[in-house]
């Protein structure tokens, strides 16, 4: 019977795949498939070269029937889809996962306990796990935030860990977010857009289920009520629909199945939060927040921002009401406090890393300061107080101009930089035109943090779709993939 | 000495609001320097405060009118007894200048900084650098008089010139000013130059001791830290040096950390802002 | 429900109800003036503009009420806020922010009722006369309102809907005899046919002729037409079957809520069904018939400040204090 045999021994969309001097995701080190991306690699042989492009086209179409319609549409009937999708996932074997989801249960751990704190006795400080600079001159740390007991201590309901795979194929942290981490929707969308398009991709493998995601969110939420009380009431606070993640927002809580309301449908009455229904007042004891921290009442913080609900500290304060994360966690995740994080896991935990970051050095520190200005042709430098890969200088690409202006700008301000060495990120196949090339990614997985931990399998892979470019941010022309978590 | 102080604040709204609520920092300290008794906060339409302390030590206190009304009126009422402080008027202490580096600033690290207002403008450093340079710096004590003494005959007082978001650096290029402004501008200043320094809020008895009513709106002014004496207040707008005819009631980095109001509310605009302080002392005292 | 939702809702169902309307008014009077002699069409055309209330609006940019002037400023002017289009950009904006609430369907169906409108060019509106532009409104409204009510769950939001709608088309059925009453009033009101060709379009423009001359047996006078449009229980653009419908609205969302007791706005409601209801039409009757139809306006006002108050918590809006 025909079939089978008649389907070429490699792929024609791999044909000529060449992976860069780095590891790759579908092929480790080697030039055979990894056991995890085996069956993915023959499922690949019966698509024609033109196939998957076709569908990768069908697949807009089917972003924007299966989820994306809180989008804003544009002015015409076309939607707006913010991040190109690439039909090939991005595959991580069970066992790795594993490996991955306790190494960042104890990161998550050790950030919290630093919050709680950094926000309490500042145990850390006297005894000089870290200089007090790091933490009083950070952007993030809120003192508001000082002598507040938030619900089981817990600050980082929500972490999105970045996580890079280096050429020796070892996972490492590249950075932490803990303040408002969004992407999540992604993961969960792709994956529908994935069963849907891609059905014959999903024979014979035992790939983990994700949609459970928002379960565990609600669980983890309800899990922190302010009083320990058993059904409190929850909502998703966003900034309104003229937000670039306000899709998520709502997504997340329709598929929580709790309201979502935005800054002006609260108020605070007697230190207490409430919604304005029409009903009257309505109590909130837990509030997802999708609005930074800075915004978020303009009592304590920025009292010219009309994005925040009056009095909500007070309500935190008075210990009725979780907010989620909690105000302040941006101090964990701080470019500069990352490079204490192993520090914190020994101090806090007793115990050593279970997962690698990447070597980081501060031009605040003497010693630091001097491998850093001999070797910034070798570095990666970042300001320590921004996101989205700007206010950047990669050192192997860079010209003598660029070199010599981040020279001066870290002389001139050395607490407002770190370095680190260039890490040759993964690459995975993606699709180019109708082959597939490799391209960089990273992969953000997203751990929950209650009464329990708990981590979805999958996340949100970025990848950089132009070749050769190290930059996955989606703000700065990445793309994201489908996650696959294979036993 | 022994004061009463009475500060009412009223605000007049161009129609009805409501859901006004506030933080305010009006309740005078308690510490070794100064005694705060009988401290009363009212307001009308009548609403519960509840209080807490903020990281600063600052006795803060909240409450919130949900009913609809057309004005607001804040009475804040004390008897503070202050000590006589043992500061010489010129500033002559033993205490050094040694600049201290943000590494090595320990619980001071806050009061090291620029701040928002506080900033290192040119002009600012400038000032700095000229007072610094100006004479022997050796000792503290005359670095803060002659930066004092500069500041002073570098900026007019003029109230209405500035508002609560001016900057040190363009009150200082603008040469005018307020309270508020001459205490960013030297706290910028010593900053600059390694020394700590806190903004302080308050009230200030002008007419001294006596059976006489002082009047006068908050003030506010710094704290100096001297190596060996600790926090010195100095009040750069009067050109001297803090005694026990001021009240404490609030520290900080900047004005941003202890406005003596803040507050919310929904409905019409407000149409006007009233301040009343009286600073009275009782004659009993000497 | 978030009151921000519900009055979402309500905005809706009171901006496409209010687009109806305008073209309806327009369409109608805009054939029944071209039936008019030359000396008689200004003030006709005047008092088109008089039934929306925006006589001041007007005249800040057209220099005279013509036919032209008067489509163009009740059909598409950006500036006019009570244009088809401005209505119908304001219900959709309210529709944006309430997304998750109403179907796909309704939301493509508004979106597509609003870029038909918005993509009109008056002079081509104008070249063939507005009859067919402004039977495509009241299509799209028809269609819109059966979309609503078919794929809507019929909760807390469609109530709210509903109440929006039928309260406006309360003070617009009012509004239009209004105009209608203003002329009667003058001594030059022209000929009895005149009169009565006035009347007719004032039913026409209530899609109300037929059923109006069935009931009636061809007696169209100003008192029939009037009393038809007041009080005629069974007939869906009359000012009492939309209050009552409002009133019945209001009752099922107190009910919705566990709310008890009336509460102003349902009592307000329901004050002016019974007011409608047992109307005099005595002798005096048409010749107080403005000052009637004023206070039913007021009235209608009186139940929309109401639901704004009673459930959308006054519209106040944060201000920073000290």
């Amino acid at each position: 019977m025909a079939g089978m045999s008649t389907l070429p021994a490699v792929p024609p969309v791999l044909e000529g795949y060449a992976a860069p001097a780095c590891f790759d995701e579908m092929f480790g080190a080697g030039q055979a498939p990894l056991p995890q991306a085996d069956a993915l690699y023959s499922a690949l042989r019966a698509f024609p070269a033109d196939e998957l492009q076709r569908r990768a086209t069908v697949a807009e179409r089917v972003f924007r029937d299966v989820g994306i319609t809180f989008t804003l549409t544009a002015d015409e009937e076309g939607v707006e889809r913010t991040i190109p999708f690439c039909p090939i996932p991005r595959i991580v074997s069970g066992a790795e996962w594993d490996a991955l989801e306790r190494g960042l249960f104890q990161r998550l751990r050790a950030l919290n306990a630093f919050l709680w704190d950094i926000y309490h006795e500042q145990y850390c400080l006297r005894d000089g796990v870290l200089p007090r600079w790091v933490v009083y001159t950070g952007r993030h740390f809120q003192r508001a935030m000082s002598g507040i007991d938030p619900a089981l201590g817990v600050y980082t309901h929500v972490g999105g860990i970045d996580l890079i795979r280096d050429a020796a194929g070892t996972y490492r942290v590249l950075e932490d977010n803990v303040r408002t981490p969004s992407g999540v929707s992604y993961m969960l969308q792709n994956r529908q857009v994935m069963t849907r398009l891609f059905p014959e991709l999903f024979r014979g493998v035992a790939i983990r289920s994700v949609d459970h995601y928002a379960d565990r969110l609600l669980a983890t939420l309800r899990s922190v009520a302010p009083r320990g009380q058993a059904d409190p009431a929850i909502a998703v606070l966003t900034p309104g629909v003229y937000n670039s993640a306000y899709f998520e927002h709502a997504y997340l809580a329709q598929q929580m199945g709790v309201p979502l309301v935005e800054p002006d449908d609260l108020l605070v009455r007697a230190d207490r939060c409430y919604m304005r229904t029409t009903r009257g007042m309505e109590p909130l004891d837990v509030i997802y927040r999708r609005i930074d921290d800075d915004y978020i009442d303009p009592l304590t913080f920025r009292p010219d921002s009309m994005l925040g609900v009056p009095g909500l500290m007070h309500a935190l304060r008075a210990g009725t009401l979780t907010l989620a994360n909690a105000p302040g966690a941006g101090i964990a995740d701080d470019k500069v406090t990352y490079r204490f994080v192993p520090d914190f896991i020994r101090y806090y935990l007793g115990e050593e890393p279970l997962l690698a970051s990447v070597e980081t050095f501060l031009p605040a520190i003497e010693d630091d300061r001097r491998f850093i200005l001999e070797n910034l042709g070798e570095l990666v430098v970042k300001a320590a107080n921004e996101s989205g890969g700007y206010g950047m200088l990669m050192g192997p690409f860079a010209t003598r101009a660029e070199l010599a202006d981040f020279r001066e700008k870290i002389v001139d301000n050395p607490r407002n930089y770190i370095a680190q060495p260039l890490i040759q990120l993964s690459t995975c196949p993606t699709l180019a035109g109708n082959r597939l090339e490799p391209r960089h990614v990273d992969l953000r997985p997203y751990v929950l943090m209650g009464a329990e931990q708990s981590l979805v399998p999958g996340g949100l892979t970025r990848v950089a779709l132009r070749a050769g470019s190290l930059v996955v941010n989606s703000s700065q022309g990445g793309g994201s993939k489908d996650t696959w978590v294979v036993d | 000495m022994e004061l009463n102080v009475h500060h009412v604040t009223t605000f007049d709204y161009q129609g009805l609001v409501s859901d006004n609520i506030n933080e305010v920092r009006l309740r005078p300290r308690t510490d070794a320097q100064q005694t705060a008794l009988n401290f009363r906060l009212s307001t009308e339409p009548r609403s519960e405060s509840r209080s807490f302390t903020d990281v600063f030590g600052n006795i803060v206190h909240t409450f919130d009118i949900a009913e609809p009304h057309r004005r607001l009126v804040i009475t804040a009422t004390s008897a503070v007894i202050t000590q006589p402080l043992d500061v010489p008027a010129d500033l002559e202490l033993p205490d050094a200048y040694t600049p201290l580096r943000l590494d090595a600033a320990g619980d001071l690290t806050d009061y090291i900084q620029p701040t928002s207002r506080a900033d290192f403008a040119p002009a600012i450093v400038a000032l700095a650098h000229a007072a610094r340079d100006a004479g022997p710096y050796d000792r503290l004590g005359p670095l803060v008089r002659r930066l004092c003494h500069a500041l002073t005959s570098q900026l007019d007082y003029v109230p209405g010139a500035t508002d609560v978001g001016t900057l040190a650096g363009e009150a200082l290029a603008a040469g005018r000013g307020v309270c508020q402004d001459y205490t960013h501008i030297m706290l910028a200043a010593l900053r600059l130059l390694g020394v700590p320094a806190r903004y302080v809020s308050g009230y200030f008895n002008t007419t001294g001791s006596g059976d006489q009513v002082g009047e006068q709106a908050s003030h506010a002014w710094l704290e100096v830290w001297f190596p060996r004496r600790g926090w010195t207040g100095v009040d750069p707008t009067n050109n001297r040096v803090v005694d026990d005819s001021y009240v404490r009631v609030a520290y900080g980095r900047d004005y941003g950390d202890v406005s003596p109001i803040r507050g919310s509310y929904r409905g019409a605009e407000t149409s006007a802002m009233d301040v009343d302080v009286s600073v009275r002392a009782n004659a009993s005292q000497q | 429900m978030l009151s921000r939702v519900a009055e979402a809702c309500y905005w809706v169902g009171r901006y496409v109800e209010r687009a109806e309307n305008v073209a309806r008014i327009l369409d109608v009077n805009y054939h029944g003036v071209m039936e008019n002699s030359a000396a008689e069409s200004q003030p006709a055309w005047w008092s088109v503009v008089a039934t929306t209330g925006d006589e001041e609006a007007f005249l800040a940019r057209y220099p005279d009420p013509t036919e032209f002037n008067v489509a163009d400023f009740l059909l598409l002017d950006r500036e006019n806020h009570n244009s088809v289009f401005s209505c119908l950009t304001a219900a959709r904006e309210s529709a944006r922010r309430i997304r998750d609430r109403i179907s796909s369907e309704t939301w493509e169906e508004l979106n597509r009722f609003y870029h038909v409108v918005s993509r009109q060019n008056i002079k081509v509106v104008m070249m063939d006369g507005p009859y067919a532009f402004c039977r495509t409104v009241k299509n799209a409204a028809h269609l819109l309102a059966g979309v609503i009510d078919n794929t809507m769950p019929h909760d807390e939001g469609w109530l709210f809907l509903r109440a929006g709608r039928y309260l406006e088309r309360a003070g617009m059925t009012a509004r239009i005899l209004d105009s209608q009453a203003a002329l009667l009033r003058r001594p030059e009101s022209g000929p009895v046919y005149a009169a009565t060709h006035r009347w007719i379009a004032v039913l026409k423009s209530a899609s109300a002729y037929e059923a109006q001359r069935k009931l009636s047996h061809g007696e169209i006078s100003p008192e029939a037409v009037v009393r038809f449009l007041l009080t005629r229980e069974e007939f869906p653009r009359s000012c009492l079957f939309s209050v009552a419908e409002v009133e019945g609205a209001l009752h099922a969302i107190r009910a919705t809520l566990g709310l008890q007791g009336p509460g102003r706005a349902l009592r307000e409601a329901g004050e002016l069904t019974a007011r409608l209801r047992y109307t005099d039409f005595d002798g005096t009757f048409m010749h107080e018939l403005h000052e009637y139809l004023d206070e039913l306006e007021a009235a209608c006002n009186r139940i929309g400040d109401a639901i704004t108050a009673e459930f959308f918590w006054g519209r106040m809006p944060l201000r920073r204090g000290a």
